[in-house]
């Protein structure tokens, strides 16, 4: 009798345990942090690509010469930030972002002169690699957005009843800095194109 | 009474229609032409040929077209589509969505993730630029949808022949047309025989010309006519838990 209700006990504690947030939290943590992987991974595929990017554009591009060493120094920059999602400090992260957001507007100004080379724009090989640059920077923009849905997520489950209760008793986790755009990449946004006659 | 609930119905559905924010359709099957850009022949055939490339392992390939996407970019109206669908199975990743705004002449290849590596950025960006929008730009929407649907698929490895998934399409009409397209056949036969005015392929070449035919309903009305036949998988098809991670390419015309 005793065993019954011992056994009893212990399936309403654990499925009682279940809404609370004792899984979840994890969970969420270890989602968060693939999300973020994920972000690292897509700004590594960026890295790799830019060098086919450079050289491609030298040889049509003669004259762009400061334009193509910003992209290379920017580029050299940001990969020599590594970071470890789930140790990251907020104030690594901010550097990380920092530098990948100024690798992003080199790269955008890179783009924009291209356009002025014709014979550049109707390579077949240049094309290519635009495509894939735009497809890569729509993945990173797409691991952000996800990286913040599941930042919320997280930042939800530590701090709403009643799972926060399951965290201050067995995780203790803080809320996540949730991802910003930076300040550099804020100029960019804000900025008017400008236009040259 | 029921005027009046049914009024309210009218002015709620109004309202709604009014939104302009995009949401997804009900994934109803693997072709969804809310545009219109497909005529009811080739939009039931494509449907079950697709349907039939995934039931076969193939990749799942989702056409869908919408009159408009509001203010989104069409990078962000395909994220609210896969993120709802989930195209593909869980395991494979293997979901693709041709996605066309008609207001926006905006269009987009949206490669899932396990896709990635046969049909990459470049070779997306390809089909568009170079397949789609100039038959886009001629108003060849039927073709373009076609061809580009062909190309997506060529690119799976192993490759995947749309015209094979098409041709087996036809067999609940067939036993009907024959005869017809026996005469039509005889008559085509004469024609090149004696009349010196074949005009030939055109350009393009013999198996789409094959094709575009038996698609368009040739014209004359004989062939089929699509209709009927159709809804074979519609109300099984649905999406696996595939994964997109933004993949892909999109394109104006």
């Amino acid at each position: 009798m005793r065993q019954i209700l011992a056994t009893l006990s212990l399936l309403i504690l654990v499925t009682g345990l279940t809404g609370c947030g004792v899984q979840e939290i994890p969970r969420a943590k270890n989602q968060v942090d693939a999300e973020f992987a994920e972000i690292t991974n897509q700004y590594k595929r960026r890295a790799d690509l830019i060098p086919n990017i450079v050289q491609t554009v030298k040889g049509y591009a003669t004259h762009e010469k400061e334009t193509l060493e910003g992209v290379v120094n920017a580029r050299a920059k940001a990969t020599s930030i590594n970071i470890d999602p789930s140790k990251a400090t907020p104030e690594q992260l901010q550097k990380y972002q920092e530098s990948q957001g100024q690798l992003s507007q080199a790269l955008g100004r890179l783009m924009v002169v291209s356009e002025n080379y014709p014979q550049l724009k109707a390579d077949q090989g240049f094309r290519d690699l635009q495509a894939q640059l735009e497809g890569t920077e729509n993945r990173i923009t797409n691991a952000r957005r996800n990286y913040i849905e599941q930042v919320t997520n997280f930042n939800n489950l530590v701090s709403v009843f009643p799972t926060n209760l399951t965290n201050t008793l067995f995780f203790h986790y803080d809320k996540l800095p949730q991802w910003t755009v930076d300040d550099a990449e804020k100029a960019v946004i804000e900025k008017a194109p400008a236009v040259k006659f | 009474m029921k005027a009046a609930a049914v009024f309210l119905i009218l002015s709620f559905s109004l309202f709604l229609q009014a939104d302009t924010r995009f949401t997804p359709p009900r994934l109803d099957g693997a072709v969804i032409d809310q545009a219109g850009f497909l005529n009811q022949g080739v939009n039931d055939q494509l449907n079950e040929a697709l349907v039939e490339v995934f039931r076969k392992g193939g990749p799942q390939l989702e056409v869908l077209t919408v009159d408009t996407i509001g203010d989104l970019p069409i990078e962000d109206a395909t994220r609210l589509v896969y993120k709802e669908w989930k195209l593909g199975t869980a395991k494979k990743d293997n979901g693709i969505i041709l996605m066309i705004a008609k207001k926006e002449r905006r269009m987009r290849i949206e490669v899932g993730q396990g896709v990635e590596g046969d049909l990459t950025d470049a070779y997306s960006r390809r089909i568009i630029d170079d397949v789609m929008v100039p038959l886009f730009r001629k108003g060849h929407f039927d073709d373009a949808i076609v061809a580009g649907v062909d190309q997506i698929l060529k690119r799976m490895n192993p490759p995947i022949n749309l015209e094979d998934y098409m041709h087996v399409e036809v067999r609940g009409e067939r036993p009907r047309t024959s005869p017809l397209i026996f005469w039509i056949v005889v008559f085509l036969f004469f024609l090149f025989l004696f009349g010196r005015g074949g005009r030939g392929g055109g350009g393009s070449n013999l198996a789409w010309f094959i094709l575009g035919n038996a698609l368009s309903g040739g014209g004359g009305g004989g062939f089929g006519g699509g209709g009927g036949g159709g809804g074979g998988g519609r109300s099984s098809w649905s999406g696996g838990g595939g994964g997109f991670s933004g993949g892909g390419a999109s394109g104006s015309w």
